[in-house]
């Protein structure tokens, strides 16, 4: 049991990242970019790809999380772009994005032929640290390790910086902000950027571990990364990062306790519980319908 | 149609911090027309959001012809009877003015009238009725984004009126309107009483509400601080105050046109 | 009736009226502002129930059909009061949600034969018939349509609280047309079944949800038969490209998702379109007249 909360807490620090990505969009953009799955798994394939060139692993880690960011930038620039400024509905946009999503879906699986790829673990840290009666893999405390390096270095960059400060008062208001001088459009760009790139390292950090990919690797994790956020609450930081950690605890007591296939079912059950019983999640804010 | 009346006991309605509705009570009989007056952010949108059913007061009764609709959501309250305006507009923006307001003949149009239904029931004709009465009829083809303010607001009060309501609530109709137009209101508010339906209106055009109401309630800070007659409005100190800014040492005047913009005693 | 073509030509045809039928299940939903992206896993239920019906049970088909079609319904109307009270896109992501999970299940249960799913289903619906049922299921949306309630749901979609505010029991209309989604969806769903003599929970996957949402907003959510050309169309394009690679595919219907969504986000049969269209048809030129007077005189 002990052993499982750990795996546990590893996976649900890489789940944290997730949400942090789609939160970090929702908060700023207000958008459910559909297309996130696609960021995950080409970031991931960008790393892949520059592993089996002979780049150092460190450095393919940072490439793939380029590649992440950089292909949401562009999702975001041309599509999202010029739905927002259209003031096209919030339903039309996630349906634009399940769009962006399929067709990037469908240029990955072509590419790859449709196989699933071994994803090299053996470049990452492989052996296990024995504390007791508990094992840890090393890649999993890697993995704890980078998810937390983000989550404090996001936080930080939030609360420090001028343009974490600013990203923030964007989230809250994009005219006051402007009104403030922040120019709100290299603070997207920058939201979306970083959005991206953990979209990559989280699922660098999943693959690693399970040891393979394919195009539809991406689209797994988007369920999870949703379900994230809407257990910790859209648009808030704390909840995602309480989010990722109670759906990783659930998946790996799923797939250890019930079954395989109902683990997959996980991240689907949360949402539809939470949307059911409060939709707010637990860090977000009631929103009252009254019709 | 039956005769109705609005009831409220002890109404409330906290935001937070802030009593936006004070423990208010008063009781309306069928076929007059109420005047709410009252500063903004008296809650007189507020109070008749609680009245039709778009807000849940957090205590007290809301009794619409004896029967208890406290809490009951929007189109409970429709069905029994009551129609309102909005503040802010509440409109089907890309339909034409026509369309609009043959929208507000669904709980008219129910399919066992249809046999019974003589010629100028068709939902053709009451709607034209309704756009002419309004002095529509050159837009009814026009999507409604397209008209100047004053007609928008027209074009919502027949919505209302196709409902064929018991009760009819306007909040702030005349608002945006010139002195002719906000006087052609007043004539279809005095017919849509004379058919028997109970009116409450919300206004800042004092002038029109002693012209057309029968009664007027002052509302300030959430609470009911005054009911009056309509001709003997302005002698309430409340609104001397409220209104006019009046301390009070200087109470007891009556305003001049200049405080007012219109004629404060009309026939 | 449709003997002229051949077998394979017919098969084609009944996948296509399949996809109609989906299609018009998302449309029903839409066109009251119901977001559902559930159709896909109500079209699983009404399959499986179907299948499991007549090959257990020794059910007719027409009857496990039937059942089928009424059990997706059953489904969407129970869980639709959990969820329908939700706004917009979280409506989107839960009625999605739904519908996943719905395929999970069935793929998790053993008598429903897991993933490898059922096998075996006799061929009772042929082209004739799945042509009859579309066609009903048209003339049924035609007299939605052209009702008070078909008024009424189409004011919903619009504004929400106007339909409230003139008395349509926005809770309950919402409630009966998620109903209607499923029971359409899992006609379609159950009609399939019979034709394609396999089912498995991996065909109503993702990517059938794409192509049909991709029709359904090429369609608009005015009136039925955009949905219904959209589909007939692109379904025939996609099969006189014959055996497409999925980058094509893709291609296709995520580009054509894209575009229209950011061109035409009403759809072909766009309110907004007809309207311009009556506006400049003779005898209006008195409107216009008046709103342009109207406009240079009063300011907005």
């Amino acid at each position: 049991m002990l052993q499982q909360t750990i795996n546990g807490i590893a996976l649900g620090a890489t789940y944290a990242l997730l949400g942090l990505g789609v939160t970090l969009i929702w908060g700023v953009l207000r958008v459910m970019n559909f297309a996130f799955g696609q960021f995950i798994t080409w970031g991931a394939f960008g790393c892949l790809v520059a592993i089996e060139d002979g780049v150092p692993i460190w450095l393919s880690v940072l490439i793939g999380m380029a590649v992440g960011g950089l292909l949401a930038v562009v999702v975001d620039a041309t599509v999202i772009a010029y739905m927002r400024r259209r003031r096209s509905s919030e339903f039309a946009l996630v349906v634009a994005t399940i769009g962006v999503s399929y067709l990037l879906s469908s240029i990955a699986q072509d590419r790859t032929d449709s196989q699933i790829r071994p994803f090299p673990s053996q470049d990452f840290p492989d052996g296990v640290i024995n504390l007791g009666s508990v094992q840890i893999p090393e890649l999993q405390l890697m993995s704890l390790a980078i998810a937390a390096v983000m989550m404090v270095g996001l936080a930080l960059w939030l609360n420090t910086t001028k343009s974490g400060r600013a990203l923030r008062t964007v989230s809250w208001s994009v005219s006051t902000a402007e009104l403030l001088g922040v120019r709100s459009r290299s603070i997207f760009a920058i939201a979306v950027f970083i959005s991206g790139a953990l979209a990559a390292i989280a699922g660098i950090c999943i693959f690693a571990e399970t040891a393979t990919i394919s195009y539809s690797s991406g689209d797994a994790l988007l369920v999870v990364a949703f379900a994230v956020i809407v257990l910790g609450g859209m648009g808030s930081v704390a909840g995602a990062v309480i989010g990722g950690l109670i759906l990783g605890l659930a998946q790996v007591y799923t797939t250890a306790y019930i079954s395989n296939t109902f683990s997959q079912a996980v991240g689907y059950i949360v949402i539809l519980l939470i949307l059911i019983v409060r939709p707010s999640g637990i860090f977000g804010s009631q929103e009252e319908q009254r019709v | 149609m039956t005769a109705a009346q609005v009831e409220v006991e002890h109404l409330s309605r906290r935001f937070g911090g802030v009593l936006a509705v004070d423990d208010v009570s008063f009781a309306i009989e069928p076929g007059t027309v109420t005047g709410i007056i009252g500063p903004n952010g008296a809650g007189k949108t507020t109070l008749l959001n609680l009245i039709t059913g778009f807000a849940v007061p957090t205590s007290g009764r809301v009794r619409i012809a004896g029967r208890d609709l406290t809490g009951k959501r929007p189109y409970v309250l429709a069905r029994a009877g009551v129609a309102r305006t909005y503040q802010n507009l509440l409109l089907l923006e890309d339909e034409t003015v026509t369309e609009n307001i043959r929208i507000g003949r669904h709980l008219v149009d129910r399919r066992r009238l249809r046999r019974h239904r003589a010629d100028d029931q068709r939902p053709a004709q009451v709607v034209a009725g309704l756009v002419d009465e309004l002095g529509l009829t050159e837009v009814a083809a026009a999507p409604v984004a397209s008209l100047p303010y004053g007609l928008r607001r027209r074009v919502e009060i027949a919505r209302a009126l196709a409902t064929n309501p018991a009760v009819l609530i306007l909040d702030e109709p005349t608002a945006g309107m010139t002195r002719d137009e906000s006087d052609d209101i007043a004539s279809v508010v005095r017919q849509v009483r004379d058919r028997g339906c109970t009116v409450l209106l919300v206004e800042h055009n004092i002038r029109l509400v002693t012209v057309i109401c029968d009664e007027v309630l002052v509302l300030n800070w959430g609470r009911l601080i005054g009911r009056e007659t309509a001709a003997k409005v302005w002698e309430l100190d409340a609104v001397q105050v409220a209104y006019l800014g009046k301390k009070p040492n200087d109470l007891g005047q009556q305003p001049d046109d200049s405080e007012v913009g219109g004629s404060a005693h009309s026939e | 009736m449709f003997n002229w073509l051949d077998p394979y030509s017919q098969f084609v045809g009944v996948s296509l009226l399949v996809n109609v039928l989906l299609v018009l299940s998302l449309f029903v939903a839409f066109q009251c502002g119901v977001l559902s992206l559930a159709s896909v896993g109500f079209a699983a239920d009404g399959a499986f129930t179907a299948a499991l019906l007549n090959m257990k049970e020794g059910w007719s088909p027409a009857l496990s059909i039937a059942a089928g079609a009424l059990a997706a319904g059953l489904l969407a109307l129970v869980f639709g009061r959990l969820i329908l009270h939700l706004r917009g896109i979280y409506l989107a992501l839960g009625s999605f949600a739904l519908g996943q999970v719905c395929v999970l299940v069935i793929a998790d249960l053993s008598f429903t034969g897991g993933n490898q799913g059922i096998i075996g289903i006799p061929t009772s619906v042929g082209l004739t018939t799945a042509a009859v049922v579309v066609v009903v299921v048209c003339a049924l949306l035609q007299i939605l349509h052209q009702s008070r309630t078909g008024r009424a749901l189409r004011a919903m979609r619009l504004d929400d609280r106007v339909a409230a505010g003139v008395g349509v029991n926005t809770p309950a209309y919402r409630a009966w047309a998620f109903a209607a989604s499923g029971v359409i969806a899992g006609l379609a769903g159950a009609l399939g079944a019979f034709s394609t003599v396999t089912i498995s929970p991996g065909q109503y996957d993702f990517t059938l949800l794409v192509q049909i949402l991709a029709m359904a907003m090429i369609g608009g959510a005015y009136h039925w038969s955009g949905g219904v050309i959209a589909a007939l169309v692109i379904g025939i394009i996609q099969q006189d490209l014959g055996q497409v690679a999925p980058l094509v595919q893709g291609l296709l219907y995520g580009g054509l998702l894209v575009v229209v969504m950011m061109l035409l986000p009403e759809g072909i049969v766009d309110r907004r379109g007809i309207r311009w269209i009556r506006g400049h048809l003779p005898g209006s030129r008195g409107t216009r007249q008046a709103i342009a007077a109207l406009q240079s005189a009063g300011g907005q």
